[in-house]
């Protein structure tokens, strides 16, 4: 029992760092990408990569998990950012399709979808912390934690304040000499490379890793945390994952039969959804804002 | 006197549209000039053109000399050019200290800068001097978005005078503003004239030019019709026709 509360607390961290990633392009700069789960995988599979065929550690593998995730961004924002609303939605959606597409075909390096096995789990300072223990609860939040400070600070730096800028009307924050371009970009890659760090402790959390990563729900479950909670703001998106992730172990905990749970859960989301749009349409942490 | 724009031969369509044609005029340094034509003339089109928000399809624009060619419109404002919107655009979400801020400080454009110093001391007190002079500062930490039209239009000129620009184009600024605004706005403008800057104006108020400009240019149909001092203008028989006719 005491392992499965573990476990959620390590997943709800993981997603709480991926869909604050998101919440600085979607939700803070008001880009509409929804193939920010590339990020995700591609920083996976850079942290499941390098530890199987080159031994890197966890640490490193965070920071190259970051480094690559940002400069896949940048190539993609170069392709993409000069789209808007809707196009760029479609162009990203089908994006990530195309990387679900390659990691299922690029046998060699992916190993396709068999997926990667073997993956070491977390060492620092020579203790190997084993999944699901205290320790990997605590390495897990406090990661996670660090990296939200950074976030923050960024979310509420004058950059932050541009971005929120460019999402109220990208062609005032011209007129005011900004080069909205060049901040959104930046904006997808920074995105990127904290989603890629959400990815790194995926892989060293499960292990193993195959193409599913890049499927279309857990780009829904992203949305949907970062709209729920509100976009753009910084404690929204922390909420919002963890109302989902609640919400989506209730069938369990309530101890539906195992052939309902996955169609149960997409209801209850469908309907945290729908009430988050009447109730509190700019997301539910305007409910704890001062009037 | 020394030229600060000098707009030459500058030409848009849209379409079969000829909405500018062929336009040209130069503004001196440190003057306040008023653009004026009938509706559809082509005034904010010719504003877009020279700000880049549009790309011409001929013509050059010098500015101090330099030929603008086809820089983006940010870098447009680094240089010294600056614009309001004929329709407003303010940063409805962002508060109002927020607004002036942004155009203010340059040096925290890039992320990792804004991320290591986050001093703002300076900028918040030219911001504050700023929405002063427009009686906006106990408003400042509203959203923006709150503001009545003419408060928005206040803004929305601090804003683009806070990008520190040297010619200024205010596109309508007296429409939809009530006699107290009025005055603000003149005196506004007046200031910025005080201080050394150039300010381009179109508007339909002639009463407000009259007492503001000390030049107009006449558009008729995208061209150029012709230009002079505002007590000529009045009496101009082209002028007179130009809005009579009916475009
Ligand atoms: N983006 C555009 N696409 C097509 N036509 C346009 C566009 N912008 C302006 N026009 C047309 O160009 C002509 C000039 O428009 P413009 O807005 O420059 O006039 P204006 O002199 O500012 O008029 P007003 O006094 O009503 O503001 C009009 O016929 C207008 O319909
Ligand atoms: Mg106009």
């Amino acid at each position: 029992m005491i392992e499965y509360f573990f476990s959620l607390v390590i997943i709800t961290a993981i997603w709480a760092l991926l869909a604050q990633s998101y919440n600085l392009s979607f939700g803070l700069t008001g880009l509409f990408n929804l193939g920010h789960i590339i990020f995700y995988g591609v920083g996976a599979y850079t942290a499941a990569i390098l530890n199987t065929k080159y031994g890197w550690g966890f640490l490193e593998n965070i920071g190259a998990a970051a480094l690559f995730s940002g400069i896949f961004a940048a190539g993609f924002g170069l392709l993409t950012l000069r789209l808007s609303g809707h196009y760029l939605a479609i162009a990203t959606l089908g994006a990530a399709m195309i990387a679900s597409v390659i990691a299922t075909n690029w046998i060699s390096l992916t190993n396709g979808p068999l997926g990667i096995r073997g993956i070491d789990e977390p060492e620092i300072f020579g203790i190997t912390i084993e999944a699901d223990s205290l320790l990997f609860v605590l390495l897990y939040v406090t990661v996670v934690l660090l990296v939200n400070i950074l976030l923050y600070k960024l979310f509420h730096s004058p950059f932050g304040r541009l971005l929120r800028a460019i999402k109220d009307d990208e062609i005032a924050a011209q007129a005011a000499g900004k080069n909205t371009f060049k901040a959104k970009t930046w904006s997808l890659i920074l995105s990127a490379a904290f989603a890629g760090i959400a990815g790194a402790l995926y892989t060293h959390y499960r292990l193993f890793l195959d193409p599913t990563i890049f499927a279309l729900p857990e780009i829904i479950v992203l949305v949907l945390m970062v709209v729920v909670g509100g976009r753009g703001n910084f404690w929204g998106a922390i909420l919002g994952t963890i109302l989902v992730i609640f919400i989506g172990e209730l069938p369990r905990f309530i101890g539906f039969p195992d052939s309902i749970i996955g169609a149960s859960r997409n209801i209850m989301y469908a309907a945290l959804l729908i009430g988050t749009m009447f109730w509190k349409p700019k997301g539910l942490f305007t409910f704890f804002e001062k009037k | 006197m020394k030229t600060l724009l000098d707009v030459r031969n500058i030409s848009k369509r849209f379409g079969g549209l000829h909405a500018v044609e062929n336009f040209s005029f130069a503004i001196e340094k440190n003057t306040i000039i008023g653009l004026i034509g009938p509706n559809g003339a082509g005034k904010t089109t010719a504003f877009n053109l020279i700000t880049h928000f549009l790309p011409r399809n001929e013509g050059s624009i010098f500015f101090q000399e330099k030929n603008l060619k086809k820089k983006p419109p940010y870098a447009l404002i680094r240089h010294g050019i600056a614009r309001t919107f004929q329709q407003i655009r303010i940063f409805p979400e962002l508060t109002v200290r927020e607004n002036v801020l942004l155009s203010l400080s340059w040096k925290y454009d890039s992320w990792w800068k804004s991320f290591l110093l986050q001093d703002e001391s300076e900028e918040n007190a030219t911001a504050y001097k700023l929405l002063s002079e427009v009686h906006l500062e106990k408003h400042r930490d509203e959203k923006a978005g709150n503001l009545s039209y003419g408060q928005s239009k206040l803004l929305e000129m601090v804003r683009t005078i806070a990008t520190g620009a040297e010619l200024i184009l205010f596109d309508e600024p007296a429409a939809g503003v009530n006699p107290p605004m009025l005055n603000t706005v003149k005196k506004l403008i007046r200031n910025l004239k005080a201080q050394g800057k150039t300010i381009f104006i179109i508007e339909h108020n002639m009463p407000f030019l009259m007492e503001m400009a000390e030049e107009i240019i006449v558009m008729e149909n995208g061209k150029f019709l012709c230009r002079d001092v505002p007590t000529k203008i009045q009496k101009d028989i082209r002028v007179l026709e130009a809005y009579l006719g009916g475009s």
